[in-house]
């Protein structure tokens, strides 16, 4: 007599499979591809905002169409691709990395990819409406976002959108958070973890705390769009800005803590030992994670409305528990034996790039100095400098790293290289200009500016760099799938 | 403040790029060569710990002290009503009635101040929030709707010209809601008054 195991979930295979199946490698490779998808969308979207700002006049498209594209740009990277990409690899890796046999609560976390595709697609279908997307931008701060100032269903498949992107952060987190909790194998107690899953933890930790802020700002937004008087008392619109915010900052650690980790495993391996510090590092992820909920108001200095001095304290804070990251990931190379692989070139990248964004976050972290810079291109390129010259750096370090794991075939070093130099090359000549832009007095979210002002020449250098980010993520895209 | 905030931020860039390519350069993989076992030290990690919180509390320290002196309001030698408007500025001046200085489509308004003294701001809105800044006074602060912002300003002395953006996205025409700012010694500014109908 033979006995069978049925396994809980058995695999379902083909076209059926894509939609329904649950296992976590293969949620993960879903959720990772739309993200990719959706990062190439937004970098058209980028493309044109730079074809457009590249000479003083009107070029590309109208003001109106550039509304749409700097909203649906910004909107797009952060709701719908880093975020994501970044729930992505902390979806296939966690579980491997502490045995267990599947991750938690798969129908959550399949619903979790469907949500934020869905998310995605009612988003964008705000292009095929009467007044065009969303257009008040990423943030949709009030009363800039009521129906009276931004009319037409864009703007509330806008609200629609993001709410269910952010639905989806904290399906996928939960169930993360829950493998950790309760699906690690014998013996691994929480500080035998890899670096990796530490980093999973505390970024799930922090998307299920602040991710229902999020999804209450655009609930409240959708219904005051529709006539219930929501934000339209005196306090309103500081409000909706605090309920923004208090997500807005945490999700800024949700599109880095992965890629930190990401790069202290790739550290670790291409140095040959392993990572230097382990406690100190958990340690300050979780300062981190704890500062990271109350930093929110660093976002409304120039409001007069938030306490400035405590938020700038607090914001401050934060070079504590990030110095000591990077001391983790120089501590580690000291006494290794380095291979410069493509992901060791990326993870390079990685700590150098983002050492500009982390400092220039110091530096818009004291009011008096960000009563500047605030809303103009400096902050601009601060933030590029964190999420596209960082946490994408560190993106690409483990995309590199573990694609061999993943689809059993090594790439191509020597298209690595030139990817990666291509990159650099590119978001420094990107953003480099615009840190002089936004400190010489150009406000962000403009379509156009005076010739007199004598921008033309940065902004056509930074327009240059975009084509040159913009050309390996293209091929990229086409020798990946 | 800059003078604190930059150098410091330089100095960590160039101790991290340093450090970097100096430990790049000794610890590369050599064949002869294997990788030390990683030992911690917990105790480096304290005093970098400790280095930076003391850095920390310097730099919100002299924020903090900063921040309350810009931000005070002092005895205003003249007053400014400003008011943000989809899409323009209007400026009025309660000493002198009458006065005003408004956008018109394609003609951005100008807001006439004497330098070399304090000049107090009253911000509003008439619709959404818009944001009042003048880059060569590295400051700017919000309008929001049913909220009157107040805040210094000081020209340094001389006569000087410059502009003024709006820095909060407020829709179709954000990109055009410039101002001209007219700063003018005293002499200037009396006679400008004077025409105007106003005292000097």
């Amino acid at each position: 007599m033979s006995a069978t195991v049925t396994p809980p979930f058995a695999p379902v295979r083909g076209l059926v499979g894509l939609a329904v199946g649950t296992d976590h490698k293969g949620v993960a490779l879903r959720l990772g591809t739309a993200a990719f998808g959706f990062f190439l969308a937004g970098g058209v979207l980028a493309l044109l905002m730079r074809a457009e700002l590249a000479q003083p006049g009107m070029q590309v498209t109208s003001r109106g169409g550039y509304d749409q594209f700097f909203s649906m740009h910004g909107s797009t990277m952060i709701y719908l691709f880093v975020t994501p990409a970044a729930l992505a690899l902390g979806m296939y890796l966690v579980p491997l990395q502490i045995g267990a046999a599947e991750i938690a609560w798969p129908r959550l976390n399949l619903m979790g990819f469907w949500l934020l595709v869905l998310g995605g697609l009612v988003m964008w279908s705000g292009f095929l409406t009467r007044n065009g997307a969303g257009s008040a931008a990423w943030t949709g701060e009030y009363p800039q976002s009521a129906a009276i100032a931004t009319p037409g269903p864009g703007m509330d498949l806008w609200c629609a959108g993001v709410a269910l992107a952010g639905l989806a952060g904290i399906a996928l987190a939960a169930s993360q958070l829950a493998t950790i909790a309760g699906r690690r194998a014998p013996g691994m107690t929480l500080l035998r973890m890899p670096i990796f899953t530490w980093s999973m933890l505390v970024t799930c930790l922090m998307t299920v705390a602040s991710f229902p802020a999020l999804v209450l700002a655009m609930g409240l937004l959708l219904a005051d769009r529709h006539g219930v008087d929501v934000f339209h008392s005196a306090g309103g619109p500081a409000a909706y800005q605090n309920i923004f915010w208090f997500y807005g900052h945490p999700v800024v650690y949700v599109m880095f803590f992965p890629f930190l980790g990401a790069v202290l495993e790739v550290v670790s391996t291409f140095s040959r030992r392993r990572v230097f510090g382990y406690r100190a590092i958990v340690i300050s992820l979780l300062v981190f994670t704890a500062l990271s909920m109350s930093v929110w108001g660093h976002h409304m200095f120039t409001t007069g409305q938030v306490a400035n001095g405590y938020f700038s304290l607090t914001s401050t804070m934060l070079a504590v528990p990030a110095g000591l990251e990077y001391l983790a990931m120089i501590g580690t190379m000291v006494g290794g034996a380095i291979v410069l692989r493509t992901p060791m070139l990326f993870a390079l990248g990685f700590i150098v790039q983002f050492l500009v964004g982390g400092l220039s976050g110091i530096y818009v972290a004291s009011p008096p100095l960000d009563y500047h810079v605030h809303d103009s291109y400096f902050v601009v390129a601060h933030f590029h400098y964190t999420l596209l010259a960082g946490s994408v750096f560190g993106l690409f370090a483990g995309v590199y790293y573990w694609w061999p794991k993943v689809t059993g075939r090594l790439l191509f070093e020597r298209l690595g290289r030139l990817h990666f130099w291509l990159f650099v090359v590119g978001t420094n000549l990107t953003f480099i200009p615009q840190f002089v832009l936004g400190y010489d007095g150009m406000p962000r979210r403009i379509a156009d500016y005076s010739p007199a002002y004598g921008w033309a020449g940065w902004n056509t250098a930074s327009t240059v760099g975009a084509g040159i980010v913009a050309f390996p993520s293209w091929s990229s895209s086409s020798t990946w799938r | 403040m800059q003078d604190l905030y930059l150098p410091i931020a330089a100095g960590v860039f160039a101790l991290v790029v340093v450090a970097l390519a100096v430990v790049l350069v000794r610890y590369r993989a050599r064949p002869e060569r294997a990788a030390r076992p990683t030992r911690d030290h917990y105790s480096v990690d304290a005093i970098v710990a400790l280095v930076l919180a003391a850095i920390v509390a310097v730099l919100v320290a002299v924020t903090l002290r900063t921040n309350d002196t810009e931000t005070a309001l002092a005895r205003p030698s003249f007053r400014v009503d400003a008011v943000a408007f989809q899409w323009g500025w209007q400026f009025s001046y309660p000493s002198r009635p009458g006065v005003v200085d408004r956008s018109a489509p394609g003609r951005p308004a100008t807001l006439h101040v004497p330098a070399g003294t304090t000049v107090e701001v009253s911000l509003r809105t008439r619709d959404v929030v818009h944001a009042f800044w003048i880059p060569d006074l590295r400051f700017k602060r919000d309008a929001w709707p049913r909220k009157t912002a107040r805040f210094d300003l000081r020209f340094p002395a001389g006569t000087a010209a410059g502009v003024g953006h709006c820095a909060q996205f407020c829709g179709l025409k954000h990109s055009d809601m410039v101002f001209f700012v007219d700063a003018m010694d005293p002499a200037r500014f009396a006679s400008w008054s004077r025409a105007k109908g106003g005292r000097a």
